[in-house]
């Protein structure tokens, strides 16, 4: 019964604390609170750690953009893969994927192709291929972890390989080397950890999906010091530690920000964590926020900090990166919930009308949603399951005629195809079996699929059978794809900075270099019908719209939370009335803007959406206001 | 007269699915070994047979239960067949997979029923609807690397 027990201590802790004003999204802040309440620890059985607990703010490093990775140097120096891969303080260095140090000061880096070991920040020990996308060394050992999941351990001091075993976990996006030689891994999309010895086999696992203290929802990176496993837990929004030797759970800190941009203790995303080797400072990274934040130990009696939340604000629902829209229909996903929504585009303002699936690996559940594509015309959305790898069609059981309402009911599974089998047909048609599917897009109801381990773009009918498959240039590192009306498609690549695009038989016609007009990392693009291009930047907190000779004709958004304002802007469709709707990632919403101006128009999100602006930029400006009787309070 | 224990329960859902998923294209007659044992008096033979074709097409999907009335928060067993659509053979190697939800509660069945092969039929043991109210009861038909579903309304009673 340790679920209750858990249960029961939550809800004491919740009612012991001071409960103020709290409007439609109390409900998410309450279950925030449930879940992710600071003063959380091991109870019962578990194992008690009332020492050495980190968790205590100590500061902020801010204007990162997306990094990708970060570590810390035996001296404290702390070392970030920015979002191009760049190791900070080597500017022309590019293309790294992770990055580890451990207490010799032995650095260890991945990009797609190798894997090196330098001594310090110089010296060159060895180099190796295959790449990946995540990497560790200690003691004896370098662990990678490659794309599809496949484990190897090499020897620290000549990079030949020990052991390997391909396609062990799938969507994994972390491993974290032992001094015995084994290692842990983050088995990330089974929302697991998974122990392995130095042969690699699997020794033990523990985890499962869910907020309760203990469980994991997407762990995205691992720490070890001393005796503790540290988790970055990044649906979560928190680090959850646990002890090394089998996983169980010690305890965990962090809390969802409730104001954008919140920080200062409170975790959103966290996608890095690092500890110095003294054990006395955790440093986590979220990318997401375009920062880290520094934690320290937590004093005896004190709370890591989280534990009082802020007047609510700004609170909206999640996203994922894609947005799907065709006719009267829009669709996106929820990650923390595993749920898709969709919209009803009837009116002006965008309505939700449905939610169905969540997390879970049967039949009609979800994994990790990268691209939702919607087909209006037959009432079907398709979604793009990395995390099950397969591809899933739903349909909406809807009455166009009928009067609008929420119907949790208008979502039926129909169908399921394994990403291999369109591997297989893709191959049948000349391409490359093995996939790499990153978006998504749906038009006269024709999937066109885009797969950047093709590289390619593959297009499909409704029951996947694959009617041609288009080359795009090898090296080609694509992210999101649009359909241009007279044919040809969109392909964005914000590692490259540049859009291309392509004609109706898969020739480049040309390519965009978006950086000339400010968009660094463009990734969200749309196709107007007149043959304008949208394209948003990851980078910029803005999008724009050009023209067929690139030439910019409006642009909207800035960096902020305000209505207008983007962060982390992600995909975007155009709709039925011609608005640009751009995924706003950043700020849990969606926003409409005018393609001919860059004028806003409408911020929506699930149960609400509003034409006049309410959110507005004086909102978010600092205040030198003591904290309100608003705030809630939670106390040990 | 074949006795139709379903009638009460399913009568909504069977419209419903109809509508939805095309019920009205008829099921082949296929040899159904099913349990010899007396349900409530009935031989389960009689028990009649609800079917639909699934989403997209493919299948052609009966299945009834065991019970004359479903129960609520009592396990009941059911019996599943299944046919091609085009009226190829069905392989070997096909899975079922018997589910329920409540969409509108977010949650399922807290058990995950069993499924085994007899022939040409499947039975499903352990299914518990464990609340009354409405819920969508979904049969997967899982070949190889493509699952497609077929699915009912079923409005349970206490």
């Amino acid at each position: 019964m340790r679920l209750y027990r858990i249960l029961s201590l939550d809800r004491r802790t919740f009612l012991r604390g001071r409960v103020g004003v709290l409007d439609f999204y109390g409900a998410l802040i309450v279950s925030l609170l449930l879940l992710n309440a600071a003063p959380i620890e091991a109870a019962g059985t578990r194992p008690r750690d009332e020492t050495n607990r980190l968790g205590r703010f100590a500061s902020q490093v801010e204007a990162l953009d997306e990094a990708r990775a970060i570590a810390v140097r035996p001296n404290g120096e702390v070392v970030i893969l920015d979002s191009f891969g760049a190791i900070s303080g080597e500017p022309e260095s590019s293309g790294f994927r992770d990055l580890a140090i451990d207490a010799e000061d032995r650095w260890v880096l991945i990009d797609d192709a190798s894997v090196q070991c330098r001594l310090g920040a110089g010296e060159l020990r060895w180099t190796v291929e295959p790449g990946g996308i995540g990497v560790d060394i200690s003691g004896p050992s370098v662990w990678a972890l490659d794309d599809d999941g496949g484990v190897r351990r090499r020897d620290a001091a000549t990079g030949a390989e020990l052991a390997a075993r391909p396609a062990m976990f799938p969507g994994a996006r972390a491993i974290v080397a032992l001094s015995d030689g084994g290692a842990w891994v983050a088995d990330t999309d089974r929302h697991r950890l998974v122990r392995l010895d130095a042969q690699l086999n699997e020794v033990r696992s523990i985890g499962d999906r869910g907020a309760f203290p203990g469980l994991l929802n997407t762990p995205v990176d691992l720490a070890v010091n001393g005796e503790h496993l540290f988790v970055a837990d990044k649906l979560n929004h928190r680090v959850s530690v646990h002890r090394l030797a089998d996983a169980a759970f010690l305890y965990q800190w962090g809390m969802h920000a409730v104001i954008p941009r919140e920080g200062e203790g409170r975790i959103h995303y966290p996608e890095g964590i690092a500890i110095t080797p003294d054990g006395e400072q955790a440093f986590v990274l979220e990318s997401f926020e375009r920062r880290y934040q520094v934690f320290e130990r937590v004093a005896e009696g004190e709370s890591p900090t989280g534990s009082v939340l802020p007047q609510i604000k700004g609170v909206q629902s999640h996203f994922g990166s894609d947005v799907g829209a065709d006719g009267d229909l829009l669709a996106m996903w929820d990650p923390e919930s595993s749920s898709a929504v969709v919209f009803d585009l009837t009116f002006g303002i965008p309505i939700h009308v449905t939610t169905f699936s969540r997390g879970g690996d049967g039949p009609a559940n979800f994994g990790r949603i990268q691209a939702v594509g919607v087909d209006a015309g037959r009432q079907e959305i398709f979604f793009l399951d990395r995390g099950l790898r397969r591809i899933s069609k739903w349909r909406l059981a809807r009455d166009r005629e009928a009067a609008l309402k929420m119907d949790p009911f208008m979502g039926r599974f129909i169908r399921s195809w394994s990403e291999s089998l369109l591997g297989t047909r893709v191959a049948a048609k000349g391409g490359d079996p093995q996939l790499d599917l990153r978006d998504l897009v749906i038009r006269d109801g024709i999937l066109n699929l885009l797969d950047a381990a093709g590289p390619s773009i593959i297009t499909t009918d409704n029951q996947l059978q694959v009617s041609s498959v288009y080359a795009l240039p090898e090296g080609t590192m694509p992210a999101q794809i649009a359909v241009r009306a007279g044919g040809g498609w969109l392909v964005s690549e914000p590692s490259q900075g540049r859009v291309l695009v392509i004609d109706a038989a898969g020739a480049i016609e040309r390519t965009i270099i978006s950086s000339t007009f400010g968009v660094v990392r463009p990734f969200g693009v749309a196709a107007l019908p007149d043959g304008r291009i949208a394209i948003s930047g990851r980078h910029s907190d803005f999008f724009v719209v050009i023209d067929g000779d690139d030439q910019v004709q409006a642009r909207g958004g800035e960096r902020g939370s305000w209505d207008g304002a983007l962060w982390m802007p992600a995909g975007l469709e155009f709709l039925p009335d011609g608005g640009l709707v751009v995924l706003d990632q950043g700020n849990h919403r969606a926003q409409v803007f005018d393609p001919d101006t860059g004028a806003w128009r409408i911020s929506f999100s699930l149960g609400q959406g509003h034409d006049r602006p309410l959110l507005l930029r004086s909102d978010f400006e600092p205040t030198t206001e003591e904290p309100s009787d608003a705030e809630i309070e939670v106390t040990p | 007269m074949k006795q139709s224990a379903c009638v009460p329960w399913l009568m909504a859902g069977w419209v419903g699915s109809s509508v939805l998923l095309g019920c009205d294209r008829p099921v082949a007659e296929a040899p159904v070994e099913t349990s010899e044992a007396m349900v409530d008096g009935v031989a389960p033979g009689d028990i009649e047979w609800q079917e639909g074709v699934s989403g997209d097409g493919t299948w052609m999907v009966a299945w009834r239960p065991l019970v004359l009335n479903l129960p609520v928060s009592e396990p009941f067993s059911a019996e599943v067949r299944l046919a091609r659509a085009d009226g190829s053979p069905t392989d070997a190697g096909i899975k079922v997979f018997l589910d329920a939800e409540m969409p509108h509660h977010g949650h399922g069945m807290n058990v995950v029923p069993r499924v085994t092969r007899r022939g040409d039929v499947w039975l499903v043991e352990g299914i518990l609807m464990h609340m009354p109210g409405r819920w969508e009861l979904s049969i997967d038909v899982i070949d190889g690397d493509e699952t497609e579903r077929s699915q009912w309304t079923v409005q349970l009673e206490r």
